[in-house]
């Protein structure tokens, strides 16, 4: 067996980069909701120090002192453009399992043979070409050493790298941290780290019983994947980027309301997940396709935005409606699914969820008006030109270029 | 111990069923069955398929298309994963019908070639002009003999954002 897994770089700022090419090589910042915190960094913008989840304003003298690009987030626009890399992801040719927006693991069967890897470096290209998304292709014998491989990928200049019949594998994972692992966050990196498990390879070579016992089952199976085994299936682990549910249909379906019905139980699914890890999500996409192998392939998604929750009702009566608006009659559909995504914590807005978002708008701008008569011109900010004073409509988001008539790119 | 998961030489060897080759199961509306059945077992090559019903085994003249009504979006988008939507400012490219404020279809799975409009990065930014690429040499064509042609020095210098399709103009 052979998992790929294949991700897009630097995804939001990538994203910025196509409608933008004057940002190409230079460092650029996306911030998150309200302006709060950054999410994604170009490669540039990390060689300058700016750590991801840090908010705005401590970077404030870097990002002026740099001409960093910064950017509110533009959730529709990278909502589209994954729709648009998940499209030409799943009619690729093999099993594929959408992760989060902007990564989607391959299940292939089979050994690995070199054709396989020049037929990745084909989809790297045409999604390159076709979006002018960068993406990064990790190939390995199970779903954590994809992780891994995907993450050496990045270093390469193709784009790709592939650990299966890897020469000198321990030697590989030596120069990985434990919390390098997806699936090790650093409470439990801490408690490795307690019990002596520094590197990877220290991982791979611990007793997976004792890890059991002293951390958890996950990682007891993370310790098996290390060694080639299989344990994580594809819909496993949830991420904190965003949350996905779905599952292939054992029979065609061909109803719309047996979609729904199973929609539904996948909204709930994520849902749970979603309240598990104390986090509200924002958006949600809803897909659906048929089986690619037969004639009249046909996938569609849609992205629904609405205020943060974490509210099950509320959630399944948008993805109905996202449903209703990409079904088409007389289609055999092998699957379907939700993938909940612009996640925040819930205790980042606890006080303002009852805010309308104007209101929160205005509180915000307060704060920054103050700010602005200490320090004038303090940070440079790019979209639709170069703005050096805070304006009314503060907003640092690009144009709405792919779902919005009014927002296109201009060009001459 | 792995369970479950591919082996070689598993399950039945393929080719040992009545046609002594590997089948595939589809689908047959239900009046079509005995005819397709038919067909199968006798051994027959070539099958005409009918998209309208047939009375009296005799294919309708008229053959009644009660398709979808026609639809702009697939006529002008071939393929909407690849394509974007741009809109233009200026005058640089009137002779080829392209003006102030008119919205471009550009697919970014076309290839560029001779003659193509295209949407390209210049001094990183993006403009439409009209490629012109011959006997070794490079150029971005404007449409208006107001402005200067864009000489492109190298192949790799040359960057296609997209291949404009269609222009759409507001009359």
């Amino acid at each position: 067996m052979i998992y790929v897994l294949v991700d897009c770089n630097n995804f939001y700022a990538s994203c910025e980069r196509v409608f933008q090419p004057s940002l190409n090589n230079k460092p650029v910042v996306v911030l998150s909701n309200n302006d709060g915190c950054v999410v994604a960094r170009s490669n540039e913008a990390k060689t300058l120090g700016i750590k991801m989840g840090t908010p705005y304003f401590k970077h404030k003298e870097l990002l002026e002192k740099n001409k960093v690009a910064v950017f509110s987030s533009n959730y529709k626009l990278y909502a589209d453009m994954s729709s648009r890399v998940m499209n030409i992801l799943s009619s690729f040719g093999y099993d594929v399992e959408i992760y989060s927006i902007d990564e989607a693991f391959f299940k292939i069967e089979g050994v690995f043979e070199e054709k396989l890897e020049k037929e990745f470096i084909k989809l790297r290209n045409k999604i390159l070409k076709e979006l002018g998304l960068p993406v990064s292709i990790g190939i390995a014998p199970n779903k954590i050493l994809a992780k891994l491989a995907n993450k050496e990928a990045k270093k390469t200049k193709l784009g790709i790298f592939n650990l299966c019949d890897f020469r000198n594998l321990d030697e590989f994972l030596k120069k990985f941290d434990v919390e390098d692992i997806w699936g090790i966050s650093r409470n439990i990196g801490f408690r490795l780290k307690g019990l002596g498990i520094r590197t990877v390879l220290q991982l791979k070579n611990s007793d997976h019983k004792l890890i059991r016992k002293k951390i958890n089952i996950n990682v007891e199976k993370i310790v098996l994947e290390l060694n080639q085994k299989i344990c994580f299936d594809l819909e496993a682990v949830a991420s904190k980027k965003s949350i996905m549910s779905s599952r292939s249909f054992s029979k065609p379906v061909y109803k719309l309301n047996e979609l729904e019905e199973a929609l539904a139980n996948y909204v709930v699914t994520a849902c749970e997940k979603l309240r598990a890890q104390k986090s509200l999500a924002g958006a949600l996409n809803v897909y659906l396709m048929t089986n690619r192998f037969k004639d009249g392939f046909y996938f569609n998604s849609i992205n629904i935005f609405f205020d943060h929750s974490n509210d099950t009702a509320y959630m399944v009566k948008k993805a109905k409606l996202g449903l209703e608006k990409i079904f088409k009659e007389d289609l055999e559909y092998k699957k379907c699914g939700v993938l909940l995504f612009n996640l925040i914590d819930e205790t980042l807005l606890q006080g303002l969820l009852f805010f309308k978002p104007n209101i929160r708008r205005l509180k915000l701008m307060q704060i920054l008006d103050g700010l602005n008569k200490v320090h004038r011109n303090t940070v440079f900010y790019a979209s639709q030109g170069v703005q050096r004073t805070w304006s009314i409509n503060f907003n640092m988001k690009s144009l709405e270029y792919t779902t919005n008539w009014n927002e296109l790119l201009v060009l001459s | 111990m792995v369970r479950g998961g591919f082996r070689l030489g598993a399950g039945r060897p393929k080719g040992q069923g009545k046609f002594g080759e590997t089948t595939k199961a589809i689908r047959v509306p239900e009046s079509k069955v005995a005819e397709v059945l038919n067909y199968v077992n006798s051994a027959c090559y070539k099958l005409p398929i009918y998209t309208s019903s047939v009375s009296a085994g005799f294919p309708s003249p008229a053959e009644d298309y009660v398709e979808d009504r026609l639809d702009i979006g697939q006529h002008l988008v071939k393929n909407p994963t690849a394509t974007f939507f741009v809109k233009v400012a200026g005058d640089s490219m009137i002779k080829a019908s392209i003006n102030d404020g008119d919205i471009l279809v550009v697919d970014r799975s076309l290839e560029a070639k001779h003659g193509s409009v295209v949407i390209a990065v210049v001094e990183n930014d993006l403009t439409v002009k009209r490629l012109f690429n011959k006997n070794q040499r490079i150029l971005l064509m404007p449409e208006n003999d107001r402005y200067d042609p864009i000489v492109i020095d190298r192949e790799d210098t040359l960057k296609i954002w997209g291949v404009v399709t269609n222009v759409i103009h507001k009359l």
